[in-house]
């Protein structure tokens, strides 16, 4: 592949959808979730800092440089997830029965990867980890099998 | 403090966007922004048409979040009604024929435009609008698109 050949690395089209007006309203959306208590809101958390894993790079994010917005959010959604995953921990840890829970074993190990992926963006150090969706997001951008085709016009 | 996570029966409804709280935030996130109305308003607007590479960026928002659970489901139709109008648009930029350049740049835009049909594939497959069944894979345009 050639270098800087995504379709975000185009910078006419970066700026594009950068300032169009729903993309703006969408990641302010995020920010101000990112920003509320992650105890009386972690699933809300946790649905904003999949949409910063999903979007928040040079390119589709605005200001992700200049003034380093990215940098911000990125270990703002962080920080809150990692409250999140503790919130969870805590409670596996006062309830065996839980704990032994196949489906919340593989709900912290998915918040600890999460975290992980949000991790390698803001880290200066190489994170050294697989370029690949977090346990529980399923055929989320990968492998699956199309469905039948539903157009009708 | 609620886990109803522990009652769902499959792994793969523990993502993100599956509980129903995270679900109506992202019913928010879409109502809130007008998303879909402007990108179509965006895609139809014939005094600004959207560039090839515009095109080519909203196929990488639009293949990421025209997710089952995440995209609104009453607005499937428009979801794939913009991929088509997308994959319209990026076929015109590949097409265009570019005079006067290097060797070296024809050769890149070749890998780029190869890539883009891969993308456009990509995007077919995630909102249902392809038959084909073999696996899906990230289109190596995107690189190290997670981490």
């Amino acid at each position: 592949m050639v270098e800087n050949a995504s379709p975000w690395d185009d910078q006419n089209a970066a700026d594009w959808l950068c300032t169009f007006e729903a993309w703006k309203l969408m990641v302010g959306f995020v920010r101000r979730t990112l920003e509320r208590d992650p105890r009386s809101c972690p699933h809300e958390i946790r649905a904003a800092a999949s949409f910063v894993i999903m979007f928040c790079r040079e390119g589709t994010w605005p200001n992700f440089v200049d003034p380093i917005e990215g940098a911000m959010i990125l270990d703002l959604a962080r920080r809150q997830l990692s409250v999140v995953r503790q919130m969870y921990a805590l409670e596996g840890r006062s309830n065996k029965k839980l704990m032994a829970n196949r489906n919340f074993k593989m709900l912290l190990k998915s918040l600890e990867e999460e975290i992980r992926i949000l991790d390698s963006r803001v880290s200066d150090e190489d994170v050294t980890m697989a370029n690949q969706p977090p346990v529980t997001w399923g055929e989320f951008l990968g492998k699956r099998t199309a469905r039948r085709n539903e157009l009708d016009n | 403090m609620s886990t109803p996570e522990e009652k769902q029966p499959k792994p793969k409804t523990l993502a993100p966007w599956v509980h129903p709280k995270a679900k109506n935030w992202f019913a928010d996130l879409f109502e809130q922004s007008g998303l879909v109305m402007q990108l179509q308003d965006a895609v139809d607007n014939p005094e600004q048409p959207v560039s090839p590479e515009e095109a080519r960026i909203l196929m990488m928002v639009i293949a990421t979040l025209g997710h089952d659970g995440i995209w609104p489901s009453e607005r499937r139709k428009d979801l794939q009604k913009l991929v088509m109008k997308l994959g319209r648009l990026v076929k015109q930029g590949v097409s265009e024929s570019q005079s006067a350049i290097s060797m070296g740049e024809h050769k890149r835009r070749q890998v780029v435009a190869e890539e883009v049909k891969r993308e456009l594939e990509f995007l077919r497959r995630m909102v249902g609008v392809s038959n084909r069944v073999s696996d899906l894979h990230l289109p190596k345009s995107w690189g190290q698109f997670w981490t």
